[in-house]
């Protein structure tokens, strides 16, 4: 599991690859700490690579969700394929985030 | 006779008027009548002094008439002698009376026989008067042609012979010309051997005494009769009846006894008056009939004997007061008459309110309360009424108006209370078989409430694999019980939402019913939870009745009775538990099927429930519709036409799992480190190859087991504590099945409240996503805490069409 942070036209981009389960949890999230920090810029979560993940990285969505939200920016998903589409929609993520 | 009645009866005027007018009558009648009664008194009174003036006028001058005849005659009989010695001067002596007094119609000399032997045996020189022309001319009566002596016969004519003095004869009707009524006084000549020689007679005629009558008499109506001493008329109307009736004779011969007590008073010479009913001194034998009341004065005249009388037809007398009384009557019928008018206008006019207001209040009685009453200016009882009636028309007003209120108010709770009884009974699962896809649970259920809404209740549904079920009879009946019941109902569903064990069910409800439980009501409660995988029945009873186990025979579920929920809080309830053997039912029911009655009060009673329940075993017709279908006959065939006395309830739960066979079974024990997580997705993948799932069923299972197992992984076993986890796979024809079971402390995932998947960002937690994913990616997921083991399974259907239609049949 890789997480890639770079800036594209002003916005904040976190390319996934690989599994995000429990066991790898903890690490991307100490990788998308920059994306929380910055101020005011939306965020593009990269999904393209990104085959599976489980409800450890469900929490980290949405902590980004929650961060950058309040400051007035977007968080924009990206890529995902229908697997994951399914998990998003039986918890209802579907609804919080927007997709591009 | 009927219209008087009704008349009488529907108008205060009409009666008032009625009743015054009756009473005015008979005052001023009897006021007329005593008033009449006074004036006729006085008419009487008048009438009678006016006929005793006039008979004491009429007596004066009869009496000084024949006073003066007697003194003549007497005169004349004093200085006879000169005169009667001589034949030739005897006429002398007659001139000269006669002459003298006009009321002296003859006067007579009768010599005693030979007196004048030349002149015959019966001398009797006699002048008499004509009474037509006054001329005087001489007769003799006796001589040779009148061979008699009057002296010596004993007529009524001369009693000299007897009596020593002057004399009157009684009348008698002239036997010679005239035919006139005469009376005759005669005086006896002594010669001077003081011997009888002549007797002086002066014949009078008497039309002077009905004249002086008949001029004295005091009305013009009045007929005058001068009876003499025998008893007959000297004077009377009819001149053929003077000298010829005698008034006793006709009076007996008329057995008239007025008449007959009139006539011997009137020849006793008193003097009165009478009343004759009928006035028969007048009437002819053969005459007719004078019927009305006459009164008779009479009077005697002593010194010829007579009786005279007046007689004076009461009519005629009464003629003026009768006169009166008629006018008196008229005026008091007239008077009545305007009376009974004013005093009906005066009646209507002063009741005209009451009738305004009884109208105004029968306007009232249909219902316009809003209807102003007739206004009264006076302040009198019609008024105080009118008052009251206003005051009477506020209030019904006032009243009608909050029962409105209250009557509507009443119609919605009632309304309100029936859509509430609907839905709770929709509450109960009512669609049987209520899981036709499932081959390892099989139930019916009955509920017929005695009342419109109930207070039994049942309930069942499956979550995780557990079949939670309760059957419960709240105390009472009616709206309140059936509240209660949906309290309960409610609280078994959302406390076994997240609390699998039956005791702990109960409590949790029993606190919830016994906190401030001020109606007192409680229920009996069954609660039970079958899990369908092992067939272990966990349960605990609030007490009810224990449920039957119908298997290859029957037997009572052995049940702790604790005490019905509501009644003491934190009571502790205490768990049972037992395994249920495949195809047996577990039969409940609530005591309206053992205490059904029939008409003569007798209880159904459980020895023939149980008795139900045996055939049924024998027969091995355990099925929970078969069950209930003959156990609801029998208590209908016992109750018959009786009334349902309670609510009825049954449920019958049947256990049907069979056994598969296993194609595929794999294990693998981690310890308790999600960074073993990559180890259990191999193991995942592995298993899903071999039961054949694609790739996006195998990442979803990939998933649920992650979260399953890292689940445990977290909260198993105590911090820093290693501990291992067993996953253990299997799968038969129809599904996959896995199992997670770990040493830690009791722990059940599936009794986490459900996410809620649609909230906000800002609303939503962080946790709780686990076991939510695991429930939607499974088809079932079951917790048990066995042998000290907490046990999760998790279930997963093959979809290979084959199954799916072998697992229908």
């Amino acid at each position: 599991m890789t997480t890639n942070i770079l800036e594209k036209d002003g916005a904040l981009v976190a390319e996934f690859k690989g599994r995000l389960d429990t066991a790898a949890a903890p690490q991307v999230e100490s990788e998308v700490k920059p994306l929380m920090e910055a101020s005011g810029k939306d965020v593009i979560l990269d999904c393209t690579e990104l085959s599976y993940i489980s409800s450890s990285g469900l929490r980290i969505f949405l902590s980004i969700l929650k961060t950058v939200k309040p400051k007035g920016a977007h968080v924009y998903i990206t890529g995902m394929n229908n697997d994951l589409r399914n998990v998003f929609t039986m918890t209802g993520f579907i609804n919080l985030f927007e997709f591009k | 006779m009927k219209f008087l009645n009704d008349l009488l009866k529907d108008s205060v005027a009409t009666r008032t008027s009625l009743l015054v007018f009756v009473l005015i009558t008979i005052i001023m009648l009897t006021g007329g009548f005593y008033q009449m009664k006074r004036v006729r008194d006085v008419v009487a009174d008048e009438t009678n002094r006016q006929a005793g003036r006039a008979m004491d006028g009429v007596l004066a001058d009869i009496d000084s008439r024949i006073s003066n005849v007697e003194t003549a005659v007497e005169t004349a009989a004093a200085f006879a002698d000169r005169n009667t010695q001589d034949e030739s001067l005897c006429y002398e002596l007659l001139y000269r009376l006669i002459s003298k007094n006009n009321d002296i119609a003859a006067a007579t000399l009768l010599y005693r026989e030979n007196f004048f032997p030349e002149l015959g045996r019966y001398y009797a020189p006699t002048v008499t008067r004509d009474p037509l022309t006054g001329e005087l001319a001489a007769d003799e009566i006796g001589g040779p042609d009148n061979d008699f002596c009057y002296l010596e016969t004993d007529s009524n004519w001369i009693y000299t012979n007897i009596l020593e003095k002057g004399y009157w004869c009684l009348p008698y009707v002239d036997s010679m010309s005239t035919k006139r009524a005469m009376v005759t006084y005669s005086v006896p000549l002594y010669d001077a051997k003081d011997s009888i020689y002549a007797v002086l007679c002066a014949d009078v005629a008497l039309d002077w005494v009905r004249d002086i009558v008949e001029d004295a008499k005091p009305y013009p109506y009045s007929r005058v009769i001068v009876l003499s001493r025998d008893s007959q008329y000297v004077c009377h109307p009819e001149p053929e009846w003077i000298q010829t009736v005698n008034v006793i004779d006709h009076a007996t011969q008329l057995q008239d006894t007025d008449y007959l007590n009139l006539a011997s008073r009137m020849l006793s010479w008193k003097r009165g008056t009478d009343t004759l009913q009928e006035d028969v001194t007048y009437m002819a034998t053969d005459d007719k009939a004078h019927d009305e009341s006459t009164i008779v004065y009479y009077a005697p005249v002593p010194r010829v004997q007579w009786s005279v009388s007046f007689t004076m037809p009461e009519s005629k007398i009464m003629e003026q007061p009768n006169i009166l009384w008629r006018s008196m009557l008229i005026l008091l019928v007239v008077m009545l008459v305007l009376i009974s008018i004013v005093l009906n206008l005066v009646v209507r006019a002063q009741i005209w309110p009451l009738k305004q207001l009884a109208l105004a209040t029968q306007e009232i009685a249909k219902g316009h309360f809003n209807k102003p009453l007739p206004k009264i200016s006076t302040h009198d009882e019609i008024r105080n009424m009118r008052d009251s009636f206003e005051e009477m028309q506020s209030s019904l007003a006032h009243y009608i108006n909050e029962l409105q209120v209250s009557t509507a108010a009443k119609a919605s709770i009632q309304s309100e209370l029936k859509v509430a009884s609907e839905i709770q009974m929709s509450m109960l699962p009512k669609l049987f078989p209520p899981y036709p896809d499932r081959d390892d649970i099989d139930i019916f259920g009955a509920l017929a409430p005695a009342k419109a809404v109930g207070g039994d209740l049942y309930d069942f549904y499956i979550r995780d694999e557990k079949l939670f079920f309760c059957i419960g009879d709240v105390s009472g009946k009616g709206v309140p019980a059936s509240l209660v019941m949906a309290v309960t109902r409610s609280l078994f569903r959302t406390i076994s939402q997240h609390e699998s064990q039956p005791d702990r069910i109960l409590s949790q409800i029993n606190n919830t019913l016994s906190d401030q439980n001020e109606s007192n009501m409680f229920v009996t409660l069954f609660a039970g939870a079958l899990d369908l995988p092992t067939g272990r029945l966990r349960y605990s009873n609030a007490g009810h009745d224990s449920p039957l186990l119908v298997g290859d025979g029957i037997q009572l579920l052995p049940c702790d009775s604790n005490i019905p929920a509501g009644v003491i809080q934190n009571w502790k309830y205490t768990p049972q538990e037992t395994m249920i053997a495949p195809q047996t039912t577990i039969f409940l029911y609530t005591d309206g099927l053992t205490e059904a009655e029939n008409k003569q009060h007798e209880l159904f009673g459980e020895d023939r429930l149980a008795a139900v329940a045996e055939a049924c075993a024998k027969a091995q017709e355990q099925k929970p519709q078969h069950l209930i279908e003959r156990m609801t006959k029998a208590v209908q065939t016992y109750v018959g036409d009786a009334e349902q006395s309670d609510d009825l309830t049954m449920l019958a739960i049947q256990y049907t799992k069979s056994m598969r066979a296993e194609h595929m079974h794999r294990t693998i024990t981690l310890p308790n480190d999600v960074q073993k997580v990559p180890e259990l997705a191999q193991f995942v993948e592995e298993v899903c190859e071999e039961v054949g799932f694609d790739m996006a069923t195998t990442m979803q299972l990939n998933l649920a087991l992650e979260e399953a197992v890292v689940n445990v992984m977290n909260y198993a076993y105590p911090s820093g504590v290693t501990g291992n986890i067993d996953i253990d796979a299997r799968a038969n024809d129809v599904r996959l099945k896995f199992t997670i079971s770990d040493s830690g402390s009791p722990f059940d995932p599936t009794a986490k409240e459900e996410v809620d998947t649609t909230l906000s960002a800002e609303e939503r937690s962080i946790g709780g996503l686990g076991i939510h994913l695991i429930r939607q990616i499974m088809d079932s997921i079951n917790y048990e805490y066995v042998d000290g083991k907490n046990v999760l399974t998790l279930r997963k259907r093959l979809n290979t069409q084959n199954q799916d239609i072998n697992l229908n049949l």
